[in-house]
């Protein structure tokens, strides 16, 4: 009866789902279109040459390495002309769109106290405490990491319905490439390229 | 609220005498296989699943069935998933529980030795959360639907005449609601039976 009871224990932990197992697993792209803009009838865009780096509201900025800027920038130039637009000089032509680029790296932390006797119930050590107590961490640093998260946006904004009164310009598409900040520097530019590509593949539209 | 008084009297009564009567009990480990919308939102056959129903002996042969259960499936896709943060892609954890709580009527033939054949049909409702992860986001949709649960199980006695080692299927079905599409999924379980023989016919 005792195999029997192991078997089945064993089934059950064999089955049980897994999550990601690979940091690629946690990459994702969300896109975002205003339905109601005119696609087809785009014909120009500007791309400035530097990506900016914009700061999360939570966590901490982390610095970005801007040498890869070119690369990206040219495989974002890349889907665009794919697409049928011709990439314009703003010094010398008004396009019909500006594509924007910016990327945000953050170090999300979470850190908190905990009842420590409860943890370690009956142990010598704790005589004298119970489980009301907690830890004081009088340093700022006491922090345990959870990961480092970063997302490039790529936005396009749409020059001909610039409002004036408002001075708003629409952004009528955007593409957020999303993904944990692990593995060397290379890696994580091709898993950035890969994201471009497919922000691109999952808008027909455009 | 009086029109319900007498009909609620009644299934209290015909439930308690019922309960004095023959009743078993069966715990169950379910598989289970989905099928159409369920089957598109997770492909893969689900290997954890347990159930447990409680049948009173109405009269001869004629049992009242309350059910309850747990299907739990996962599988992984790749592809783009609508959401209301706009189009995501990635690769998707998806993962759904079913849980339904049943009620209905059964037959079941007496075989001698503890043994017996059941057929029923169950009604009610279940409860489907639905959740997937993709990157580092989770997107949930969770609601109850409603639904029938038809079943059959074969039994054979264990030799003491109050235990038995069955098997039973089942056919899930619940309607489409708020949106959420018709969701379906057969479900095989093996376990054990508790409770005494049918009465004999009087």
């Amino acid at each position: 009866m005792r195999k029997v009871a192991w078997a089945a224990a064993l089934l059950f932990a064999a089955c049980y789902p897994g999550g990601a197992e690979t940091v690629e697993d946690l990459d994702s792209v969300t896109t975002q279109h205003d339905a109601s803009a005119s696609f087809s009838t785009l014909r120009t865009y500007a791309l400035p040459s530097t990506i900016q780096e914009v700061a999360s509201r939570s966590g901490q900025p982390l610095a970005m390495d801007h040498s890869y800027d070119t690369r990206i920038l040219a495989r974002v130039a890349a889907n665009l002309d794919a697409i049928g637009l011709r990439q314009v000089d703003p010094a010398t032509e008004t396009p019909d769109v500006d594509v924007l680029v910016t990327f945000t790296a953050t170090r999300y932390t979470d850190y908190s106290s905990y009842s420590f006797c409860d943890l370690w119930p009956g142990w010598s050590g704790f005589d004298g405490y119970d489980s009301s107590w907690g830890i004081h961490y009088p340093y700022a640093s006491a922090s345990v990491t959870v990961l480092d998260a970063g997302s490039l946006r790529i936005e396009m904004l749409d020059q001909r319905t610039a409002n004036t009164s408002t001075k708003q310009l629409t952004a009528i598409w955007n593409a957020s490439v999303d993904g944990v900040l692990a593995g060397d520097k290379e890696s994580i530019v091709q898993r950035i390229e890969k994201g471009i590509d497919q922000s691109f593949a999952q808008s027909p539209y455009l | 609220m009086r029109p319900l008084t007498r009909p609620l009297l009644a299934f209290t009564l015909l439930a308690s005498s019922a309960a004095l009567a023959q009743t078993n009990v069966r715990l169950s480990y379910e598989f289970a296989v989905p099928r159409n919308a369920t089957q598109d939102y997770v492909d893969r056959f689900s290997s954890r699943g347990v159930h447990l129903d409680v049948s009173l002996e109405l009269s001869y042969a004629f049992h009242l069935e309350l059910s309850a259960g747990l299907n739990s499936f996962n599988s992984v896709k790749q592809g783009v998933l609508a959401t209301t943060d706009g189009d995501v892609s990635g690769k998707q954890f998806r993962y759904l529980n079913a849980i339904p709580l049943m009620g209905g009527f059964a037959f079941h033939i007496p075989l001698g030795h503890g043994s017996r054949l059941w057929a029923g049909f169950n009604g009610g409702a279940a409860y489907f959360d639905r959740v997937v992860d993709v990157g580092l986001n989770e997107y949930s949709l969770s609601d109850w639907q409603w639904g029938i649960q038809p079943h059959f199980g074969i039994a054979f006695g264990l030799g003491d005449g109050r235990t038995a080692l069955f098997f039973d299927g089942r056919w899930n079905y619940f309607w489409e609601r708020h949106g959420i599409p018709a969701q379906e999924y057969f479900s095989f379980g093996v376990g054990l039976l508790f409770g005494g023989s049918p009465s004999k016919h009087k």
